[in-house]
């Protein structure tokens, strides 16, 4: 897909909570976020999540969403620049959720 | 150490209600190792995080819940804990309390709940903090209110997901 220069990655590992607030909330700041921001975190209720929660709290036109995968991701670079910040919000959410899906056993189709 | 249970059997009346399957030390409180780590190992029917402080806020109650994910969850005081597990509301539940910091255990040993066993997951850097394992670091109120526990006959140990190894927290404290 090459660079996307509107995608960030953030590493929480080893950081302390405030630090990883601090980490976005530079971010935010210094990347003149305006249009809004998405954090991706990968597990609902961890402490990513947790600190994301606390940024869209503070901070204006941020969405988190949680559970990311792949497709939610590629729909990102693929669609960012092609709906409003509340669109896409919605659009990756149903995006990622459409990925998951099942093959074999009952109840599949 | 290991084989301690988590409430000591010289309370007839709350024992007869309930059982306290898990007592954590966590500074990060209900979070991907507590719920995806140790809750499908305790299999809590109730999980209370005990916290003056995140109790106190409707935004910090909701966040905590949520994070819980399928998990029956209480937010709730100190007070309340103790008001909680003193009722018969609690008849035949499994219990699994989530506290962010030792201080918080004394407060709930010093108001009666007879704890045999803590396990410490997760105390992490801060600055004026020292390391005593990788994921605990202490300063000495913590020192104080692990020393408080100990007199009181609590069993300590450091284990930060069911997999791992316990570790005896005792030594590596200097209070053995």
């Amino acid at each position: 897909m090459g660079e996307s220069p509107n995608l960030f990655a953030l590493d929480c590992d080893n950081l302390a909570t405030p630090q990883l607030y601090e980490k976005i909330a530079h971010l935010i700041e210094s990347e003149d976020l305006k249009d809004g921001l998405i954090v991706l975190v990968c597990l609902r209720g961890g402490t990513c999540w947790n600190v994301a929660a606390r940024i869209a709290r503070d901070f204006p036109k941020v969405v988190v969403l949680s559970g990311v995968n792949l497709s939610l991701v590629l729909s990102f670079v693929t669609k960012h620049n092609k709906f409003t910040f509340d669109e896409l919000a919605s659009i990756l959410l149903e995006d990622g959720r459409r990925a998951i899906s099942q093959i074999g056993l009952p109840g599949n189709s | 150490m290991a084989g301690a249970p988590f409430l000591k059997l010289v309370s007839p009346e709350i024992h007869k209600f309930m059982s306290i399957e898990m007592v954590r030390v966590d500074d990060r409180l209900i979070h991907g190792q507590v719920v995806a780590g140790w809750c499908p190992v305790v299999l809590p029917d109730l999980l209370i995080l005990c916290d003056d402080d995140i109790a106190g806020s409707d935004w910090e109650r909701q966040l905590y819940k949520d994070a819980a994910l399928e998990y029956d969850t209480s937010v709730c005081s100190v007070e309340k804990t103790v008001e909680l597990l003193n009722s018969p509301e609690l008849d035949s539940q499994k219990i699994f309390i989530v506290v962010a910091s030792p201080k918080t255990v004394v407060r709930l040993v010093d108001l009666g709940v007879p704890l045999g066993r803590v396990v410490v997951g997760g105390m992490h850097f801060q600055p004026g903090k020292r390391r005593v394992t990788d994921f605990i670091f202490i300063d000495d109120e913590d020192l104080n209110s692990f020393s408080s526990l100990v007199k009181h006959g609590v069993a300590l140990e450091a284990k930060d997901v069911p997999t791992c190894k316990s570790i005896d927290l005792l030594p590596l404290l200097g209070l053995k």
